[in-house]
C-alpha cells in the first residue's frame, strides 16, 4: 500500500504517545470512523477530550488517518498489509489492533460508500404509465386508438429527471418482452 | 318555415308537401337516390336518406299518406307499432317533425350524435361536409373541363398531399387548357381540401356523394370524385395522423448485462447491472438514450409494465373501447 509522505507523517503523529495517549487515541479512532460513515457526527476539531492536542496537528492527523483507512478499504488490504504499514509508522501493537478492529467493524459501510462514488449513465428508478384512448384530434376525427404514456424516473448523481414517451400496445409488449429477456439471462448468468 | 325536400335522382327541389305530392304522382316509376329533408338553418346538420331496398316501402307509405291519409296497420303490418302513433310529434333539433314525415323516413331521432341502424336500414348521419361558397366556386372550375382532366387534377391533388405542392405544375396545365393559372390552382387546392376534410371526418360513401351533390356536377364527375376519395382515404388519414401533437414514440430497446469489477474509488467489486439503450422516435428523427438499472429495479419495471398491459384487457377498458366508435 503506497502512502504519501504527508500521510505517513500524520500517521506517525497518531502513533506518538506524546501526542495521543491511549485514551485520546481510542476516542480519535472512533471519531475518524464516525466522520466517514455517519452523515452527521461530532467534529474532531474542538472535541472536548482532544482539546489538549494542537489543533493543526489534530487536523493533519485526521486527514492522514482517513486517507489511510480509505486506501485500506479500496485495496481490500489484509491484516498483514495494514499491520506492516502501521508498524512503518511506528504504531504500537496495541494501537494497530485497535485500529484494525474498528476497520473490520466499519468495512462494509465504507465499501458501500466508496462504491457509490461512481459515474454511470442515468439510473432508472421507477416507471409510471398511463393508458389513454384517443377519440379524435384537430387533424383527424374518429381516431379510436388506445395508447400508453410511459414515464421513466432516472437518477444521476442525486439529480433526478424523467423520460417520457408514448407507445402502442404492441410496442409496449415488445419493450416488456425485451426486458424479460434481459432478466432471464441475468438469472441464468447468476446460476451458472 | 317551409320544409324542403330535395330529391336527387330527379334533381329537383320541392318546397312544400304539396309539391312533393305532385312530384310523386307524376314520377311514380322513378327511383330516388335520396329523399332528404333539409331545413334552411340546419342544412348541414342532419340528413336522412333511405337505402335502396327500403325505398319502395317508403314510396308506398308516402303516396298512401298523401292520397288517403295515414296508412293503417293492416296495410303495413311490419310497422304497425309506428302507424299507431301517427300523430306524435317527433322533435328535430330546431323544429318539430310531424309523425308521418318520421314514418316517411323511419328514423329514430336522438339528441345525441349516435348513429342508429333502423330495421329498414336508414341511418341518421351527422357527417355532411360543409363547403363554403368560395370552396364551391373553386371546385366549380372542375365542371368546365372534361373528366380526363379532372382525373388528372385528382391525381395531382393526391400527389401534393403526399409529397407537398409544386406550383409549376399549375402553370403547365393552365397553358394547355388555356385558362388562368389561378383557376387551375384553385381547382386543385379545392380538391385537396375536399379530400382532406372528407378523410378527416371519415365520411361514408353516401355522405360524400351527398356533399358533392351540392356542387351540381354531372353523375360521371361525382363518381370520379367518389372513387378518388375511396381509393386514397386510408393514406390521407395516415398523413393527417402524423400532424397531430405527440410525444416521442418508442422505437426499440437494446440491453446488455454488465458486471462492474472495479472503479477508481473501490477495487474488487462485483456489481451486476443492466445497461439499456432506449431508442425513441420523435417526428422523423431517432434518438438513443443510454440508461442503466439494477436487477431488482428491472424486475419491478417488468411487473409495473405488465400491469399496464393487463389493464387494456380489463372489462372496464374493453367496454369503453367497444362503445366509443
Amino acid at each position: 500500500m503506497e502512502l504519501s509522505e504527508s500521510v505517513m507523517k500524520g500517521l506517525q503523529n497518531v502513533a506518538d504517545p506524546n501526542v495521543f495517549d491511549l485514551k485520546s487515541f481510542t476516542i480519535f479512532t472512533e471519531l475518524v470512523f464516525d466522520s466517514l460513515v455517519s452523515p452527521q457526527c461530532e467534529s474532531v476539531l474542538g472535541h472536548p477530550e482532544l482539546k489538549h492536542i494542537d489543533q493543526t496537528t489534530l487536523k493533519h492527523c485526521h486527514a492522514a488517518a482517513t486517507t489511510f483507512i480509505l486506501e485500506g478499504v479500496k485495496q481490500n488490504a489484509d491484516k498483514s498489509t495494514i499491520s506492516s504499514c502501521l508498524e512503518d509508522a511506528r504504531f504500537q501493537i496495541e494501537r494497530v489492533d485497535l485500529l484494525y478492529t474498528s476497520l473490520q467493524k466499519n468495512k462494509t459501510n465504507l465499501e458501500y460508500l466508496l462504491s457509490s462514488i461512481d459515474t454511470c449513465p442515468p439510473h432508472i428508478t421507477d416507471a409510471a404509465w398511463r393508458l389513454e384512448y384517443c377519440i379524435k384530434n384537430s387533424h383527424l376525427h374518429k381516431v379510436n386508438q388506445p395508447s400508453y404514456l410511459i414515464s421513466l424516473n432516472t437518477e444521476r448523481g442525486g439529480a433526478s429527471s424523467e423520460i417520457n414517451f408514448s407507445c402502442t400496445m404492441e410496442q409496449l409488449q415488445d419493450l416488456v418482452g425485451k426486458m424479460k429477456d434481459a432478466a432471464k439471462s441475468l438469472e441464468r448468468a447468476s446460476q451458472s | 318555415m317551409p320544409l324542403r325536400f330535395s330529391v336527387t335522382g330527379g334533381k329537383c327541389l320541392l318546397e312544400t308537401w304539396e309539391g312533393l305530392n305532385e312530384f310523386l304522382r307524376e314520377d311514380t316509376n322513378k327511383q330516388f337516390s335520396i329523399i332528404s329533408l333539409s331545413n334552411n338553418c340546419y342544412a348541414n346538420d342532419t340528413q336522412l336518406y333511405t337505402s335502396h331496398s327500403s325505398r319502395m316501402i317508403r314510396r308506398e307509405l308516402l303516396t298512401s299518406l298523401l292520397d288517403e291519409g295515414p296508412p293503417s296497420s293492416t296495410q303495413f303490418p311490419a310497422h304497425a307499432a309506428d302507424v299507431g302513433q301517427l300523430y306524435t310529434i317527433v322533435n328535430f333539433p330546431g323544429f318539430s317533425l310531424p309523425m308521418h314525415i318520421y314514418l316517411l323516413n323511419m328514423i329514430w331521432i336522438h339528441k345525441g350524435q349516435a348513429r342508429r341502424r333502423h330495421p329498414l336500414g336508414i341511418q341518421l348521419q351527422k357527417m355532411l361536409l360543409v363547403l363554403s361558397e368560395e370552396h364551391k366556386e373553386h371546385l366549380g372550375f372542375l365542371s368546365e373541363v372534361d373528366s380526363a382532366v379532372v382525373g388528372e387534377f385528382g391525381r395531382i391533388a393526391v400527389e401534393f398531399l403526399k409529397k407537398g405542392s409544386n406550383p409549376k405544375i399549375f402553370e403547365g396545365a393552365a397553358r394547355k387548357l388555356n385558362v388562368p393559372a389561378e383557376s387551375v390552382q384553385h381547382g386543385v387546392e379545392g380538391l385537396m381540401y375536399l379530400l382532406t376534410e372528407s378523410a378527416k371526418l371519415m365520411v361514408s360513401e353516401g355522405d360524400f356523394q351527398d356533399s358533392v351533390l351540392v356542387l351540381g356536377f354531372s353523375e360521371e364527375l361525382n363518381q370520379l370524385l367518389l372513387q378518388l376519395y375511396l381509393e386514397n382515404r386510408k393514406e390521407i388519414r395516415q398523413i393527417l395522423g402524423k400532424l397531430a401533437p405527440s410525444l416521442p414514440h418508442y422505437h426499440n430497446l437494446e440491453w446488455r448485462l454488465d458486471v462492474q469489477v472495479s472503479s477508481r474509488a473501490l477495487r474488487q467489486q462485483l456489481k451486476p447491472s443492466v445497461s439499456l439503450k432506449l431508442v425513441l422516435e420523435d417526428g422523423e428523427s431517432l434518438r438513443a438514450r443510454v440508461l442503466q438499472t439494477d436487477p431488482s429495479t428491472l424486475q419491478h419495471l417488468i411487473q409495473e409494465l405488465e400491469r399496464a398491459l393487463a389493464e387494456l384487457k380489463s372489462s372496464h377498458c374493453r367496454r369503453v373501447l367497444r362503445n366509443i366508435k
